[in-house]
């Protein structure tokens, strides 16, 4: 936790402008790393004592852990929580935008390749002559395998069921953040019963497949239906509130600029030094320095000046509209910033994936057994074209959008 | 969003040249399909894998065909599997007309998919889930250097319920597509 990579996210904002909205959302992604070490710690330990989980993996028919295997898991998975943001962006996903790399070619940056790489070149020193691994003998290209959810030895083949506690359905990370996020931004959204849900995880042997999975006990149904209904409500509410959004585009777009300013030219694949040199501390230095030098993003994000909505969908299949109604603002020439691909999956597996143990022991799909989780859009997705207040007037005035306000019934929204 | 249009497109025809070959084109066919086409025929569609449950999996695929359903590139039926030795449910993709049309049929990154996809399915027996699974799932631990005696124990604690004969029939028909997607490399080996 001392290491310069684990100390640099207490300057990575958990959720970037979100604290233009909601004031109290200044955390970072230090104590949410924290928070998810200390919940995946928990749900394990839970398990541990159920006798059908000791069963399936200590069995030789199973994965065969011996005490020395359950150790290795817990310290593998507390570290891999601990560790699984290193690579964030300042401002964290609001940084994570196309970027030229070294050859020339444009590549969404992904915080996973950045952890990834950050884990296997400063982990090792820490890791091999950390006294309580002598025993356990954990090194961090393991770590960095199991966080990538790649299967390269039998060791790994063993581990890779607690996976889903970091990537799954039920994951700590997702735990950790509704709650953590609800906590300090003030709204109750993102809550849920976090004791019955942990208590209520469990693994058994998918009934057709016979791989090993974590599925839910039947009696914390209703606390997994509350999770992943807190989870779309703070999408919806939250994460895709519309002055955060605008904000995040606007520093997105003011990103390459910055690196340009701070760094010159970098490829930060293949810099991790200048990697880690780079947090939301640098970031704010040089957003002041270049609206003082006129920039007008940059002022923008400064004083909080945030164009309006001119015009929302909230459905995918509306995607066409918001195209059509930015070309006619375009003819007309107002200049207008579209929104539109912002998207989250409700589940992170199909539906029919997430199993749900009954009293009876028999194994059911999540499908079947709640109504209400099978009720939710597949995909939760806002699409939205913003324009300056004075020609969000003059679009008002002269009626420029009518028609798709007429079939969109948002005229009484604004 | 053109890239993703493309994309959908791309994936449509995906799926209407698997259900010319298969009877059923689920997710694990799609998945599983896609993997092979990106690592073993070397043409990058963009979706970066992890091992996940029933093998190689990616969460951007999952995202697009969740995407594509919502737009009407493709439909989605649930469909329930009951025997007494399993009970589970899985989804049937049909390829439908709707959603933003991006001319790919024609170009030549389409061809370039339909002849590796009609290599990867040729020596395929029997073209389902469960062999699609298998194949991708060897070719996955192969890709990671696992090899001989360490790949089967290895599959074996990852996939119990398949035979050591499966095992081996699956090894012989991914080396039949390797060779006849890319005969130099495999003699090579």
């Amino acid at each position: 936790m001392n290491s310069e990579p684990f100390q640099r996210l207490r300057r990575i904002r958990q959720l970037a402008f979100s604290e233009f909205v909601y004031p109290g959302a200044g955390h970072s992604r230090f104590e949410h790393s924290l928070g998810v070490m200390h919940l995946v710690t928990k749900v394990f330990d839970r398990m541990r004592e159920k006798r059908n989980v000791r069963d399936l993996l200590e069995s030789s028919e199973g994965l065969g852990y011996d005490l020395s295997m359950w150790d290795c898991a817990r310290a593998t998975l507390r570290i891999a929580a601990l560790v699984h943001d290193l690579g964030h962006m300042p401002f964290s996903h609001a940084g994570e935008i196309e970027w030229e790399d070294s050859c020339g070619r444009k590549n969404k940056i992904k915080h996973e390749f950045f952890t990834y790489s950050i884990v296997r070149k400063y982990l090792p020193e820490i890791l091999d002559n950390h006294p309580e691994n002598a025993s356990l003998n954990i090194n961090a290209d393991d770590i960095a395998n199991f966080l990538e959810g790649k299967i390269i030895n039998q060791r790994l083949t063993k581990l890779r069921p607690w996976r889903e506690l970091l990537v799954g359905e039920f994951d700590c990370d997702r735990m950790d953040y509704l709650l953590r996020d609800s906590y300090h931004l003030g709204v109750d959204y993102g809550r849920f019963d976090l004791e019955r849900v942990t208590s209520s995880l469990t693994l058994v042997r998918h009934p057709d497949r016979g791989d090993i999975i974590f599925a839910l006990e039947e009696d914390g149904l209703l606390a997994i239906e509350s999770l992943i209904l807190a989870r779309y409500y703070m999408y919806k509410q939250v994460y895709f509130h519309k002055v955060r959004r605008y904000l995040d585009r606007v520093y997105g777009d003011l990103l390459p600029k910055i690196v340009t300013k701070h760094f010159g030219h970098v490829d930060f694949a293949s810099n991790l030094e200048k990697y880690l040199d780079f947090d939301d501390w640098v970031v704010n230095c040089y957003l002041k320095e270049l609206a003082s030098e006129g920039d007008r993003d940059a002022k923008k994000l400064i004083r909080r000046e945030c164009w309006k909505v001119i015009y929302e969908i909230t459905s995918i299949t509306e995607l066409n509209k918001l195209t059509e109604a930015k070309s006619i603002l375009k003819e007309k020439g107002i200049e207008s910033l579209l929104d539109s691909f912002e998207n989250q999956r409700t589940h992170k597996f199909q539906q029919s994936e997430i199993m749900v143990v009954e009293q009876n022991k028999e194994i059911k799909p999540l499908k079947e057994a709640s109504e209400i989780v099978t009720k939710l859009p597949e995909i939760i997705f806002v699409g939205r074209l913003y324009v300056s207040g004075k020609d969000r007037k003059r679009i008002l005035n002269e009626r420029l959008l009518q028609n798709f306000y007429d079939t969109s019934n948002q005229e009484t929204k604004r | 969003m053109k890239e993703t249009f493309c994309r959908l497109s791309i994936l449509r025809n995906v799926i209407r040249l698997l259900l010319k070959n298969l009877d059923v084109c689920g997710n694990t066919v799609l998945q599983k399909a896609i993997y092979l086409v990106q690592y073993l025929g070397g043409i990058d569609l963009g979706y970066e894998y992890s091992y996940h449950r029933c093998g190689p999996y990616s969460f951007d695929l999952a995202q697009d065909l969740a995407i594509g359903e919502a737009l009407g590139y493709w439909q989605k039926k649930v469909e329930r599997i009951s025997s007494p030795a399993c009970d589970y449910l899985f989804y049937r993709y049909d390829a439908q007309e709707g959603g933003a049309e991006v001319d790919v049929e024609n170009s030549k990154y389409w061809g370039e998919i339909e002849e590796c996809l009609t290599k990867i399915l040729e020596p395929i027996q029997e073209k389902n889930a469960r062999k699609f699974e298998l194949i991708a799932t060897v070719f996955y631990l192969q890709e990671q250097g696992i090899e001989g005696k360490e790949l089967q124990s290895v599959f074996r604690l990852l996939k119990p319920k398949y035979s050591e004969e499966e095992l081996k029939e699956g090894i012989g028909t991914l080396k039949k597509i390797k060779n006849s997607i890319s005969p130099e490399r495999e003699n090579k080996m």
